[in-house]
C-alpha cells in the first residue's frame, strides 16, 4: 500500500531550531501535514486530541522525556501501534535496549542526514 | 568533669559521622584535637609528647589548610566566576540559535528559488539546501553540550559550598543545591551527546537495534 504523504505527523523537540530542521527535510521528502510539540507532555495531549500516523521525537526534553512518552504511548490503548522514531543524541547502548524495549519502532541518532531520515521513515511507513 | 563528657560527646559524634566525601567536619577534627592538647599538661612520657607533637602538627595543617581556602575567596566562585561563566554560555547558545535561524530562513528562501527552477539546477539547490539544513542540526548538539557543562558548573559550586560550610568560613549566602531527586527512573539514561572518540554511529545504533 502507498504511503499517504499526507498523514499527519507530530515531531517533538525541546529545541525549535531541530523542530524547523525536521519539519524542513520532512517537507522535502513530501511529508507537509506536520505538528510540533516542544516536550513530552504537550505532545501527549496533542496525541490524545487528534489522530496521528507517526511521531517523531527526541529524548533528552523536561518535563517529559521522549522515552516516558514512549512509554505513556505504548501504554494508551488507542495509541499503542502508533509508529515512533526516536531522533536523539543519546547514543549509549544502553538507550538503544531501553528504547526498543518500551517499543521504539526506530532510532536515528543525531547529528543525522537527510538519507538516514528517509531511511528510516521507509523502514517504519513502508517505501514511498 | 563538664569538659570531659563534653570531649567524649564529640569523639562520639566524630566516630558515627560518615566518612564518604566531606561527611567529617573539619572545623569539628580541628577542635577536637585543640581539645586533645589541652588535657595534655603537666608531665608528659616520651609517648605522649610524641602524640603531643603529632596532634599539634595536624591542628596546624587543618589551620593552615583552612588559612588557604580562606585566601582563594571561595565565596566569588557562586557570586562571581560560576554565573559569568553559566551567563557566557547562554550567549553563546543564544549566538548560535540566532545565526542558525538567519541561516535556516536564507536556506528555506533558496528552496522556495529551486522550485521555480526546473531540472538539473533545481536539483542542485534542493541538494545543497538539505546540507544546509543537515549542518544546521549542529545548533542543538551545541546547546545540549552547554547544559552539560552548565550543570557540571552547579556541581563544583555545590562542593565548594559545603567544603566553605565544613570549614565555618561563613557561607551564608552560599548556594544549597542538592542533586536533585529524580522522579523519573530513567533519568540516569540522559547523558547527553557523546564525545567524538565515543560516539555510536547511525549503522552502530542499527545493529544494537536489530540484535
Amino acid at each position: 500500500m502507498a504511503v499517504d504523504l499526507n498523514m499527519p505527523i507530530l515531531i517533538v523537540d525541546d529545541y525549535k531550531t531541530m523542530l524547523r530542521i525536521i519539519r524542513n527535510l520532512l517537507k522535502q521528502l513530501g511529508f507537509d501535514n506536520v505538528d510540533e510539540a516542544t516536550d513530552g507532555s504537550t505532545a501527549l495531549h496533542k496525541l490524545r486530541d487528534k489522530k496521528y500516523s507517526l511521531i517523531i521525537s527526541d529524548w533528552n526534553m523536561e518535563p517529559m522525556t521522549g522515552l516516558q512518552l514512549l512509554k505513556e504511548v505504548r501504554s494508551d490503548t488507542k495509541l499503542k501501534e502508533l509508529p515512533f522514531i526516536m531522533v536523539t543524541a543519546e547514543s549509549k547502548t544502553d538507550n538503544v535496549v531501553a528504547a526498543k524495549e518500551a517499543g521504539v519502532s526506530n532510532y536515528i541518532v543525531k547529528p543525522f542526514n537527510a538519507a538516514t531520515l528517509k531511511t528510516k521513515l521507509s523502514s517504519v511507513l513502508g517505501e514511498f | 568533669m563538664a569538659k570531659d563528657t563534653a570531649n567524649r560527646a564529640q569523639n562520639r559524634r566524630l566516630r558515627e559521622a560518615p566518612v564518604d566525601g566531606l561527611a567529617v567536619d573539619p572545623l569539628q577534627v580541628s577542635q577536637a584535637l585543640e581539645s586533645i592538647l589541652s588535657t595534655m599538661r603537666g608531665d608528659l612520657s616520651v609517648e605522649h609528647l610524641a602524640i603531643h607533637q603529632h596532634v599539634s602538627e595536624l591542628t596546624q595543617s587543618l589551620q593552615g589548610l583552612r588559612a588557604e581556602i580562606v585566601k582563594l575567596e571561595p565565596s566569588k566562585i557562586w557570586q562571581e566566576h560560576i554565573p559569568v561563566a553559566s551567563d557566557e554560555l547562554d550567549a553563546i547558545v543564544q549566538a548560535t540559535e540566532d545565526a542558525t535561524n538567519r541561516i535556516m530562513s536564507a536556506a528555506e528562501i533558496v528552496e522556495r528559488v529551486a522550485g521555480d527552477l526546473d531540472g538539473a539546477r533545481s536539483t542542485e539547490l534542493t541538494d545543497v539546501v538539505t546540507a544546509i539544513y543537515e549542518a544546521c542540526s549542529f545548533q542543538d548538539i551545541t546547546g545540549q553540550r552547554v547544559k552539560k557543562v552548565v550543570r557540571t558548573l552547579q556541581h563544583i559550586e555545590s562542593v565548594v559550598g559545603a567544603m566553605v560550610s565544613r570549614f565555618g568560613l561563613g557561607n551564608d549566602d552560599a548556594p544549597s543545591r542538592p542533586e536533585p531527586e529524580l522522579a523519573d527512573p530513567d533519568a540516569k539514561l540522559l547523558h547527553g551527546p557523546s564525545l567524538p572518540s565515543d560516539a555510536k554511529s547511525q549503522a552502530d545504533i542499527d545493529a544494537l537495534f536489530a540484535s
